[in-house]
C-alpha cells in the first residue's frame, strides 16, 4: 500500500489521458454506429463522467500526498530538447 | 499552482459533465458534445500539468480545437459557424505568439522546460523581451484581453455548459495561468509587465462599459468575466501573483455556477434587467460605443476573419478551376466522344486514360475486328500470296535439287 502511495504522483499523466480514453471510446462508438439515439446517451455521459471523476480523484490523492511532501511528477515531451538533465 | 488549478479544473469539468447529461438530453449533437468536452478536459489538463512549453502548446491547441467545435455546435446555422470561425481565427493570432516564443526558447535556451525558461537571464535583455512578448500575445488572445477581446462574445453561440467551462471558468483563465507560470521570466522585463497593466486596465474599462448596456444574461456574464480576468492581468503586471492566483480560483468557481444557472435566471429573479445608468445614457457617444462594443467586432472581422475567408474562397476557386480539372471528380465524368457515350472520363488523368483506351480500341478494331477488306485481312492475303509463290518455286525439280544440295552442304 505504501509503495502504491509513493508511486502515485508518477501516475499524474493519467489525469489528461483518462478524458482522452473517453474521447476515443465515444468516437469509436459514434463511428461504428452504436452510439445513436436516446438509448445510447447514458453510456456516453457515463464514460465521460467516469473519466473526469477518475482524474479528479487522482488529483485529490496527489494533492494529499503533496501535502506530505511527495513531489508530483511532470509530464515530459521532447526529452532531446532538454539542455539540462531531465527528471 | 499546477496541482491546485488541475484539481479545480477536474472538479469543474466533472460537475459540468454531470450537468450536461441532463441539460442536453435528446439534443441532436449529444455524443458530439461529450466528445468535444472530454477532448477539452484532456487539453486543459495538458496545459496545467505540463512540465514544458511544448506539451503545454499541444494542450493549448486541443483547447482551441474543442472550443471551435463547440461554438459551431449548431453547425446548420450560419451564425454559429461564422462565430466559430471568428473565434478560431482570432485565437490563431495568439498561437502564433506562443509558437514564436517556443521557437526563440529552443534557439536561445536550447529547450522548452518551464524551469529553463525561468532562468532566461543568461540571454540578452532584448532577446528576453522578445521571448516574453510571444508568451504575452498568446496569453492576451486566450484570455480575450485587448486587442483580442471581440472573439469571446461571439463564442457564446455554443451550449450553455460549454460556455460555463470554456469562457466562464477554465479556458479564459489559461492566459492568466501562463503568465503566472512564467512569473520569473516576467520579472526580468518590467516594461512588459507595465504593458500587461495597461492591457488589463483598458480591457477592464471596455468590459465594464459594454457590460452596463447588455440586456441578456449570458452577454452580461461574459463581460463580467472579462472584467475580472483583466483585473488578474493588472495584478500580475503589478507583481501581485498570489492575489491573481487566489482571484482566479475564486472567480472560476463562482462564474461556473453563474453560467450554469443562467438559463434559469429569469425564473430565479423574476425581474427585468436594470437599465444602463443615467450618466451613460446621456453621453450619446459613449453609449453608442458601448452598444457597438467599441466596434471591435467589426475591426477584428476586417483584420482577421475577412482575409481568412477571402483566402478560403480563393483556395476553393483554385480547387474548382484547377485541381478538380486536373484530378477529376468521382461520378462527374463526361463522354469523351459524342458517338461513344459509354466511354466517360473526368480530369486530366482520366481523359489521358480514356484517350489511350480509345487508341487501343481503334487499333484492335482496325487490325482484328473489322470484317472483309480490313488492313489485317489485306496483310494476311499478301503474305499468303508470297508463300504460295515460294511453294510453287520449290515444287520445280531444279529448285528442289538445289534445296537438297544446300541441305547436304549445311550438314557436312
Amino acid at each position: 500500500m505504501m509503495v502504491l502511495l509513493e508511486t502515485l504522483p508518477n501516475w499524474i499523466w493519467l489525469v489528461p489521458v483518462l478524458p482522452l480514453v473517453a474521447v476515443v471510446i465515444n468516437a469509436a462508438r459514434v463511428l461504428l454506429g452504436t452510439a445513436t439515439g436516446d438509448a445510447a446517451e447514458p453510456l456516453t455521459a457515463r464514460l465521460s463522467s467516469l473519466a473526469a471523476f477518475g482524474g479528479l480523484v487522482l488529483m485529490i490523492a496527489i494533492d494529499a500526498l503533496a501535502l506530505i511532501d511527495a513531489p508530483p511528477g511532470h509530464l515530459r515531451l521532447a526529452h532531446s530538447s532538454c539542455s539540462t538533465p531531465c527528471r | 499552482m499546477s496541482l491546485t488549478l488541475g484539481t479545480l479544473t477536474a472538479l469543474i469539468g466533472w460537475l459540468v459533465i454531470r450537468f450536461s447529461a441532463n441539460y442536453l438530453h435528446r439534443e441532436a449533437g449529444f455524443h458530439r458534445f461529450f466528445i468535444a468536452l472530454s477532448f477539452f478536459l484532456a487539453g486543459i489538463q495538458f496545459v496545467l500539468l505540463a512540465g514544458n512549453g511544448l506539451l503545454a502548446f499541444v494542450g493549448w491547441e486541443m483547447c482551441g480545437v474543442s472550443s471551435f467545435l463547440l461554438i459551431g455546435y449548431a453547425w446548420h446555422r450560419p451564425v454559429a459557424t461564422g462565430n466559430a470561425l471568428f473565434a478560431f481565427v482570432t485565437n490563431r493570432g495568439g498561437d502564433a505568439g506562443f509558437l514564436l516564443a517556443l521557437g526563440l526558447a529552443a534557439t536561445w535556451l536550447g529547450g522548452f522546460e518551464w524551469t529553463l525558461l525561468s532562468k532566461a537571464s543568461q540571454i540578452s535583455v532584448v532577446n528576453d523581451r522578445l521571448l516574453v512578448i510571444g508568451f504575452v500575445i498568446a496569453a492576451l488572445a486566450k484570455s480575450a484581453q485587448l486587442p483580442f477581446s471581440a472573439w469571446i462574445t461571439k463564442s457564446l453561440e455554443g451550449p450553455t455548459p460549454s460556455s460555463a467551462i470554456f469562457y466562464g471558468a477554465v479556458m479564459v483563465h489559461a492566459g492568466v495561468y501562463l503568465m503566472l507560470r512564467l512569473e520569473p521570466l516576467l520579472l526580468q522585463v518590467p516594461d512588459v509587465m507595465f504593458g500587461l497593466v495597461v492591457a488589463g486596465v483598458l480591457t477592464a474599462i471596455y468590459a465594464w462599459l459594454c457590460g452596463l448596456v447588455q440586456t441578456d444574461v449570458k452577454s452580461a456574464l461574459i463581460f463580467a468575466t472579462l472584467f475580472q480576468v483583466s483585473l488578474m492581468f493588472v495584478a500580475i503586471g503589478l507583481g501581485w501573483t498570489t492575489l491573481a492566483l487566489v482571484h482566479l480560483c475564486l472567480h472560476a468557481g463562482w462564474r461556473v455556477w453563474q453560467f450554469l444557472v443562467a438559463p434559469s435566471w429569469l425564473v430565479i429573479t423574476r425581474e427585468r434587467p436594470p437599465p444602463p445608468p443615467a450618466w451613460l445614457r446621456h453621453n450619446q457617444l459613449l453609449y453608442t460605443a458601448a452598444l457597438q462594443r467599441f466596434w471591435l467586432d467589426k475591426l477584428a472581422d476586417a483584420l482577421f476573419v475577412q482575409p481568412t475567408a477571402s483566402f478560403s474562397r480563393d483556395a476553393h476557386a483554385f480547387e474548382a478551376h484547377f485541381i478538380d480539372h486536373a484530378i477529376g471528380q468521382p461520378g462527374q465524368g463526361k463522354a469523351v466522344h459524342a458517338d461513344r457515350p459509354l466511354v466517360v472520363a473526368d480530369g486530366l488523368l482520366g481523359r489521358l486514360l480514356a484517350s489511350a483506351s480509345d487508341v487501343l480500341q481503334r487499333i484492335e478494331y482496325r487490325l482484328l475486328l473489322r470484317g472483309k477488306g480490313g488492313t489485317a485481312e489485306k496483310l494476311m492475303h499478301r503474305a499468303g500470296a508470297y508463300l504460295r509463290t515460294l511453294e510453287n518455286l520449290l515444287e520445280q525439280p531444279r529448285y528442289l535439287m538445289m534445296a537438297v544440295m544446300a541441305t547436304f552442304v549445311v550438314i557436312l
